[in-house]
């Protein structure tokens, strides 16, 4: 007995150290960086001490930055360059993560009011909804002190501005543009189609006259950015908006039967008409069937932009010399077919790098934009990917275009028209809803576009 | 007054003691209490305080109290009865079969055959491997042209597709993938449960003149039904909440086929926006799984 007295007390003496080990732990972390701040200065409000020290919270020291730009090894070189110029010209590190976009967006969007990350690249659609959130930084002033801001192509900063200012700078952009298989239109002595009778024409044309390959394929996957890209390159054959401001709210430009003519054109006559020419079989794939499909020698048409111009590689890729082959002899670039009443004009993609508003460390966050963008970093990213600089943002950035066939991209490029600054995500959600529709015909395409149009109608306070 | 005196002290002392003694339980059960209110109850009530709020995903700082409002668009919202439709259907089509295959497999795998160890291993292979590798593989096997399963069937001339865009296979291809995952992990933990009963109730059900079917129906199910219990709450709940499987294999489509509640919360909060109206249909969801664990747990207990 004597001998188990001591023996509980020292038990239930640890236990009770441990517990209040513990409890001091777990105050320790609720308190945050805040906490940290005031241990290191004694004080209650010097916030700076905690931003200097390391229990700064979000951002601390270390500046971050999320770039998609960045993603694959291939892109690891420019990656390296960048990390590695960053710290040499301004004394401190740079975390760089390359996020896929939809994990990016919703991040930031969820996440971005705390200050992390810094720096953000994106794509237009995000550009406005980060806007509109309150999210990113207008950068106009500090843009216009840099030596190198006249030369971005007008047409990219004009995209990036909202309500007057600009809130980004461009890296890279593009058009879409119909990518065919010259040899196969050259062989069946078709031309390549200026207008959507034309278009499915030649579809037609090559569906019966050949059987290795499939006459066409567009993305329709419930929820993929490409099939909205590409639905909307048509709609801006017509319009040069979706919706312009109207006052505070916005207006919807094209009518409903603008809207029915496209799904007409290049959904339901595509993929559900009488004599489709893509395969039914493919119905309800993205960009994962339609760019390999194209590389791998499966599609004579596709919409596309000009980054399959250096993509010869890869696990997509099942035989690498036949793609360079097909890409470097065997394909052409035309201005996307149009249906009737259309002209010339795509999507115009430009993709921004912008600034959290709620940065702890906006200058340091401006710096390392200001570099990524700059033509350096550019003529870095085109060493790599040299696809994506055939038409560059920047006229100190040359063209890597190397093949007279993919000239016509610079002419595409010029013809295309920036996404309208409203928040995307309902006016792409009733899109797969109703073009999926069409083309898996559930829905007559006209009747389509006159509900699509109702609900878009219904978006414009909304958006 | 001595007496109440007396009580009262007692009472006073009896609390002090119990006090002294507990006291370092509290202390060792307050960190997890502490943790599991910050993690858990706190984001659940808030989710179901944001369900009364119409409340923008691009200004959460504005925020307009609308009361029972988007419960009540829910109920005349054909999307949402598709997804819910869909989420009932997938969650008691997948979790039955895998019950019962995981059942046949765990029955397989307790036989004393040569190879069984390795068998027992290699089933879980489909368990561990991470949720958007199989579906990466299950895309790449129904791809047209040249996934597994299409040149299977253009072996024997039968027509190809991809089923994944097919509004009439792609929801039995998510139910597929939903099996193909968890029969092993019920296999497993029914075995385990089958190992736990005494050889002896075997022996005396023989005696008895059982035979194998009686066995199983008498012997095995009413001794594996706590831990078949666990199993099916547990996947009825995950089945119920997926998120992923369907989100990279279809995106909710074609047509809506596949949509399920979970898809269909992402999109009304991060496509449009409607955060208040996304809140609510995941209370509602939160309510079913709710009602229907204690009501299964509850007819659990009462067998």
């Amino acid at each position: 007995m004597t001998d188990d007295i001591p023996n509980t007390r020292t038990r239930r003496t640890v236990l009770k150290a441990l517990g209040v080990a513990t409890a001091t732990g777990l105050a320790g972390c609720s308190g945050g960086g805040g906490s940290a701040a005031q241990q290191g200065t004694g004080a209650g409000d010097e916030s700076t001490s905690g931003g200097s020290g390391n229990g700064g919270g979000g951002s601390g020291d270390k500046l971050i930055m999320w770039n998609a730009g960045f993603q694959g090894d291939e892109n690891k070189p420019w990656k390296d360059w960048y990390v590695d110029q960053f710290s040499g010209e301004y004394g401190r590190s740079i975390q760089v993560s390359a996020f896929e976009y939809p994990d990016a967006r919703q991040k930031f969007l969820t996440g971005g009011r705390t200050g992390n990350p810094d720096v953000i690249e994106g794509v237009l659609s995000h550009l406005s909804e980060y806007a509109k959130a309150g999210l990113i930084e207008p950068v106009g002033d500090r843009a216009e002190q840099l030596d190198h801001f006249d030369g971005y192509v007008d047409s990219t900063i004009e995209a990036m501005t909202y309500k007057g200012e600009l809130y980004g700078l461009p890296y890279t952009g593009n058009g879409r543009a119909l990518v065919y298989r010259k040899d196969i239109f050259d062989e069946l002595g078709l031309e390549p189609p200026e207008t959507a009778e034309q278009f499915l024409e030649a579809g037609r044309t090559i569906n019966e006259e050949r059987d290795d390959v499939e006459a066409f394929h567009n993305c329709t996957k419930d929820g993929s950015v490409r099939a909205f890209q590409e639905w909307i390159s048509h709609v801006y054959q017509h319009e040069d908006r979706l919706y312009e401001p109207d006052g505070d709210s916005w207006t919807l430009v094209p009518d409903a039967e603008t809207l029915g003519l496209v799904f007409d054109n290049f959904y339901y006559q595509v993929w559900a008409g009488d004599d489709p020419i893509g395969n039914p079989e493919q119905r309800g794939t993205g960009w994962q069937v339609n760019d390999p499909g194209y590389l791998n020698g499966q599609f004579a048409m596709i919409e596309c932009g000009p980054w399959l111009r250096g993509w010869t590689s890869g696990s997509d890729i099942n035989d690498s010399e036949k793609t360079t082959t097909i890409l470097d002899e065997k394909t052409a670039i035309a201005h996307l077919p149009r249906a009737e009443g259309g002209s010339k004009g795509t999507y115009l993609e430009v993709k921004p790098v912008m600034l959290n508003a709620n940065s702890k460390q906006k200058e340091m966050g401006w710096n390392a934009l200001s570099l990524f963008t700059s033509p350096a970093s550019l003529e870095e990213g085109k060493k790599v990917s040299a696809g994506d600089y055939i038409t560059p943002v920047h006229e100190d950035v040359e063209t890597s275009l190397d093949n007279e066939n993919w000239t016509p991209f610079t002419e595409v490029f010029e013809t295309g028209k920036a996404l309208s600054k409203i928040g995307w995500g309902p006016v792409r959600e009733a899109f797969y809803t109703h073009m999926q529709n069409v083309v898996y015909g559930k829905s007559d395409p006209y009747k389509a576009g006159e509900q699509f149009h109702g609900e878009l109608k219904d978006l414009e306070s909304k958006v | 007054m001595a007496t109440s005196s007396g009580t009262g002290s007692r009472y006073a002392a009896e609390f002090k003691s119990f006090v002294k003694e507990t006291w370092l339980g509290y202390a060792f059960m307050l960190p997890a209490s502490v943790l599991l209110g910050l993690i858990v109850i706190y984001p659940t009530l808030r989710g179901v305080h944001i369900s009364f709020f119409e409340m923008s995903l691009l200004q959460p700082g504005q925020e307009t109290f609308v009361a029972f409002q988007n419960f009540a668009a829910m109920a005349s919202d054909p999307k949402f009865w598709n997804a819910f439709g869909n989420s009932i259907l997938l969650t008691g089509v997948a979790v039955a079969l895998q019950y019962l295959l995981g059942l046949g497999l765990a029955l397989a795998l307790k036989e004393k055959v040569p190879g069984v160890a390795l068998f027992r291993s290699a089933s879980m292979i489909t368990w561990v491997l991470p949720v958007v590798v199989m579906v990466i593989i299950f895309r790449f096997m129904v791809q047209p042209g040249y996934g597994f399963l299409n040149i299977v069937l253009g072996w024997f001339n039968l027509p190809t597709s991809y089923w994944f865009g097919d509004p009439t296979t792609a929801f039995p291809l998510v139910v597929t993938m939903h099996v193909w995952r968890n029969v092993p992990f019920f296999a497993i933990a029914l075995m385990a449960a089958m190992q736990s009963i005494p050889e002896s109730l075997y022996e005396a059900a023989e005696m008895d003149g059982a035979g194998s079917l009686a066995k199983f129906r008498y012997v095995t199910l009413p001794q594996i039904s706590y831990v078949s219990m666990i199993m099916i709450v547990l996947h009825v709940i995950y089945t119920f909440n997926n998120f992923d499987i369907v989100f990279l294999s279809t995106g909710g489509g074609p047509l809506g086929s596949t949509e399920v509640l979970a898809t269909y919360v992402y999109k009304q909060a991060f496509q449009s926006y409607a955060l208040g109206y996304a809140a609510s249909v995941g209370v509602v969801m939160l309510v079913l799984l709710l009602a229907f664990t204690v009501v299964y747990v509850k007819l659990e207990d009462t067998e």
